[in-house]
């Protein structure tokens, strides 16, 4: 993309753009028409955006005017000098008690779990044990060594053997197709397996 | 005195007991978190899908928003974001530098004219029903499409390709696993290195290459159909329609050729079989059922 970028151009390529596959360069040309342009830049200032209630339906406006109503009233009653007088005597020692208990209880707890948290590690077998996966022909660690794959050793041979024709007969038309197909899946799966490996 | 602090030391006991049990239920049954996500989308949102490892299935609705359930697995985290036009999400693992892959099995409905893009390294791939485009790579498991209507593309290293009654424009590329097209009306381009390309029923505008796998092609169905199948090395088997045999090209430079000697028709299609050193068989089989195909 090194000629200059239009609105259609950035619209088209959004989608690229926003998955981080474009070339620098190609990144680049688009930021630079979005600071030129009040419409793109808005664009992409949206597309970039993560919102969250894209994730998350908003709440009913009803539900929230309920909730702060209810949290406003049972303030109020809190405050009230009705309600004060019936918690001032008698219950000072069972709060006390009650503060001992859960402080005991939260402390026993956090206690317990560094103890055992360590040992129940989810086991890697976990993971996808519970998915129907078909059986994989092949692993990424295939990947690692590309020529090391069948088929890189099968188009090899075959690109040898039609070069071998074509040595013969050099002007073969029909030859020169099957060694331009042999060369073309060869490119192709270079690319994917590369592709792949990212 | 006494009684308070007994009651305190058995609620301590009590909890402690609570909280160990609790923890260890918690860590063994650990549940891969349950994902549901819904959000409205414009009808040919485009979205990107990337899940390492699990199952993908992916179904279309009537309705203009997207739904993802299913679950994800342990040690791994669902991302996305986006608008309505722009969709991106999938899984990565948990802790950077994980050796093991990301996984999820999800379910996700999507308008029918979205454009889809999905990408695992190893798992299942189902798509049915699509009206907008595909495009699917998978360099391991399987690849499946069903009642499709736009342009298709997949890629597909060892994964296993199975395409059902596809209707717009199909492209596949494989490397080794077999590929299989059945009810195809659309047009097509199948090539692979050494995978086994099945093609039944339809498929009447056709163009399959590969270097050693073998070709299955069963024209009986067709009238009026243009293929062109070649391979290196691999065997080519074609079954045409005896009542409406048509003009077969068909040629090997060093393998043998079996075919029926009548003289075809181009109102029934034309079939082109070339290769190198494979060997081609032409069959001529009765079939009640045809599938008329008019001739460019």
């Amino acid at each position: 993309m090194s000629s200059p970028v239009s609105c259609q151009d950035v619209r088209a390529r959004l989608a690229v753009y926003l998955a981080g596959e474009l070339t620098e360069a190609e990144a680049r040309a688009i930021e630079t028409h979005a600071s030129e342009c009040a419409d793109c830049e808005g664009l992409l200032d949206e597309a970039t955006r993560v919102p969250v209630h894209a994730f998350a339906p908003p709440l009913p406006v009803e539900l929230r005017d309920r909730t702060l109503a209810a949290v406003s009233a049972r303030a109020a009653n809190a405050s009230s000098p009705a309600v004060l007088p019936s918690i001032a005597t008698g219950t000072r020692t069972r709060s006390a008690a009650r503060w001992i208990v859960v402080a005991s209880t939260v402390a026993a707890a956090a206690v317990v779990f560094m103890m055992v948290r360590p040992s129940f590690e989810p086991s890697p077998r976990h993971t996808d044990s519970t998915f129907a996966v078909a059986p994989s022909q092949g692993t990424p660690a295939d990947l690692a060594d590309v020529s090391a794959r069948p088929e890189f050793a099968e188009l090899e041979r075959a690109a040898n053997e039609l070069k071998a024709e074509l040595t013969k007969t050099p002007n073969d038309v029909e030859l020169q197709a099957f060694l331009e197909a042999v060369n073309t899946r060869r490119i192709e799966l270079e690319r994917r397996v590369k592709d792949a490996r990212s | 005195m006494r009684r308070t602090r007994g009651r305190i030391l058995t609620v301590i006991g009590f909890a402690c007991f609570t909280m160990t049990h609790a923890a260890m239920v918690h860590a063994q049954e650990k549940p891969s978190a349950k994902v549901l996500r819904a959000f409205s989308v414009a009808p040919e949102v485009s979205m990107r899908v990337y899940v390492p490892a699990g199952r993908v299935r992916i179904v279309t609705w009537s309705r203009d928003s997207v739904q993802i359930t299913g679950s994800v697995g342990a040690a791994s985290s669902m991302f996305g974001g986006g608008d309505r036009d722009h969709v991106k999400f999938g899984v990565d693992p948990i802790r950077t530098g994980d050796v093991a892959l990301a996984s999820a099995d999800l379910l996700v409905m999507v308008p029918r004219k979205a454009r889809l893009w999905v990408k695992m390294t190893s798992g299942v791939i189902d798509v049915d029903g699509s009206e907008g485009e595909l495009e699917l790579y998978a360099v391991g498991g399987s690849i499946s499409v069903r009642n499709t209507r736009g342009v298709v593309s997949i890629e597909s290293i060892d994964a296993v390709v199975t395409v059902d009654a596809s209707s717009g424009d199909l492209r596949v590329r494989g490397s080794k696993a077999p590929i299989t097209l059945r009810n195809v009306t659309g047009t097509s381009t199948v090539t692979t290195v050494s995978g086994i390309v099945s093609v039944l029923g339809a498929a009447p505008e056709c163009r399959i290459e590969t270097i050693g796998g073998d070709i299955a092609f069963d024209a009986s169905a067709l009238r009026g159909a243009t293929v062109e199948l070649q391979t290196h090395g691999g065997a080519i088997g074609i079954d045409v329609n005896a009542a409406a045999l048509p003009i077969l090209d068909v040629s090997s430079r060093t393998g043998r050729v079996q075919r029926p000697d009548i003289r075809g028709s181009l109102k029934h299609g034309r079939i082109v079989a070339r290769s190198f050193k494979g060997a081609i068989t032409v069959r001529a089989v009765k079939s009640a059922r045809m599938v008329d195909t008019p001739i460019r």
